[in-house]
């Protein structure tokens, strides 16, 4: 029988870690993927991911439910990827721009789309992945929490704890400064219908004249 | 809004939050409304409009990996003090153990030792012969103690005492460890439907995606094979050439 978070959260409460253990397996996917496109590596979204689900863990006894389970969530793990990236660039890391190593698979209908279009699709998200690189820390998150976890910009604004008004710009600009760079690159269309970015042609044609 | 007539060159952001709101979806009828009359009528809106949902069907491609982890909070049972002690470990490590811990024990409970003529023979295994070898090497729990099986040449081997001893001794220490080992690393989970279809829609997933990965990496292997082969063929045919001409000169040279 399906469970609501509350509900689960409540029974966890108590003591039962099987009810946690569902909340994990609920919320891991979109919690990874929001720590992944804030942190642009693989390896500091799993930890960071799990610290999450740690710290939400050990503080079940003092949410009382004033915000929904998922918001909380949420908070704990954008003020821990916030941390990261703070501590990150006070040791003196800088990430490149091309940091977004993983080898992501972008899939968006495993069932209808061709691998031709999962090959553009695949080239296409390497790219905008170091794009969104680029931006400002705080664009970023405007535009991860709004374009990938459909966030109100309500709940944005009480999410990142900033004005609505904040929101909007931090967002516009963001979008503004990839459009910019998309536009740059040729890269700005949808797909997979207007595939834009093509595979290297093969190097050599002189010999087949 | 703004002035409808003249492109809006510098929109307000009463006008850009309104663009906005209309892009996700997120504005009141009235409000829709408005917007949609005014981009009808203001061409530097409505490319502004069409270029974010551009922008925005651009950034739709990138997608995360899957993620790697894959841990679960357990409770320690032992632990009575606390009466649960939250820990957080890799679940697949835990399942990895804890079968690994069954599969030994398993092994380990159908042992056969063996000293003969044949020389001494360490045997595991669920064969018929080794249960039956360790039926009669079995002296506890049945009352009954068979005497241990003689040799094939009907000697009674030396270290036999010994070695049925140690194995008695690996039986009981075992069976104790798997029955702890059943209650700490095999949480009681089995029992709830929802966490089970939620597991099994998650390896579907997760086959579906190998499936499309190796799709993917037999193109792109496809691809590049192409690539190189395009590469050789240019190559060998600049060769050829310069043969060619080398020949052409060597005919000339020759025939002077």
């Amino acid at each position: 029988m399906y469970k609501t978070d509350e509900e689960l959260v409540a029974l966890a409460s108590g003591g039962n870690t099987d009810a946690f253990n569902q909340l994990v397996v609920r919320w891991e996917r979109p919690i990874h993927a929001l720590a992944y496109r804030v942190l642009g590596r693989e390896e500091d979204a799993r930890d960071v991911s799990q610290e999450a689900f740690l710290r939400a863990f050990r503080g079940l006894k003092g949410f009382k439910g004033q915000a929904k389970f998922s918001s909380w969530l949420y908070r704990i793990a954008l003020n821990l990827c916030r941390d990261w990236l703070r501590r990150e660039r006070r040791g003196g890391v800088v990430q490149p721009p091309g940091g977004f190593e993983l080898d992501e698979q972008a899939i968006v209908d495993p069932i209808n789309e061709s691998v031709e279009d999962l090959i553009v699709r695949r080239d296409l998200g390497r790219a905008v992945s170091k794009l969104m690189a680029t931006l400002p820390d705080e664009q970023r998150i405007v535009i991860v929490l709004k374009e990938y976890h459909g966030l109100t910009f309500r709940e944005i604004a009480d999410l990142i704890a900033c004005p609505l008004s904040t929101v909007k710009t931090r967002l516009y600009q963001g979008l503004s400064v990839l459009r910019r760079q998309l536009g740059q690159s040729g890269l700005n269309a949808s797909l997979p219908s207007r595939p834009t970015m093509t595979y290297p042609q093969p190097i050599v044609r002189s010999s087949e004249q | 809004m703004t002035n409808h007539e003249t492109p809006c060159t510098d929109p307000s952001p009463g006008l850009r939050d309104a663009l906005l709101a209309y892009l996700y979806d997120e504005c009141e009828l009235e409000e829709r409304h408005q917007v949609e009359q005014h981009v009808t009528e203001c061409r530097h809106c409505a490319e502004e409009l069409e270029s974010l949902r551009s922008v925005r069907g651009t950034l739709a491609a990138w997608s995360p990996p899957a993620p790697a982890f894959g841990f679960r909070v357990i409770g320690q049972p032992e632990s009575r003090r606390s009466w649960w002690r939250p820990l957080l470990e890799p679940s697949w490590g835990l399942a990895v153990a804890a079968a690994l811990v069954l599969v030994v024990g398993a092994a380990i409970a159908s042992v056969e030792i063996r000293y003969d003529a044949e020389g001494l023979t360490f045997r595991m295994g669920w064969s018929p012969a080794g249960r039956e070898a360790a039926a009669a090497a079995q002296p506890v729990g049945g009352g009954d103690v068979t005497s241990p099986e003689p040799g094939r040449d009907g000697r009674q081997p030396p270290w036999r005492a010994d070695l049925v001893n140690l194995e008695n001794a690996l039986r009981r220490d075992l069976a104790v460890r798997t029955v702890d080992s059943g209650v700490v690393a095999a949480p009681d989970t089995a029992d709830d439907p929802v966490l089970l279809d939620e597991m099994r829609g998650l390896i579907a997933q997760s086959e579906r995606r190998q499936q499309q990965e190796l799709a993917l990496w037999f193109t792109e292997f496809a691809q590049e094979f192409d690539m190189q082969r395009r590469a050789d063929q240019q190559q060998v045919q600049q060769e050829l050439g310069v043969l060619e001409g080398y020949a052409d000169y060597l005919v000339r040279t020759s025939g002077r």
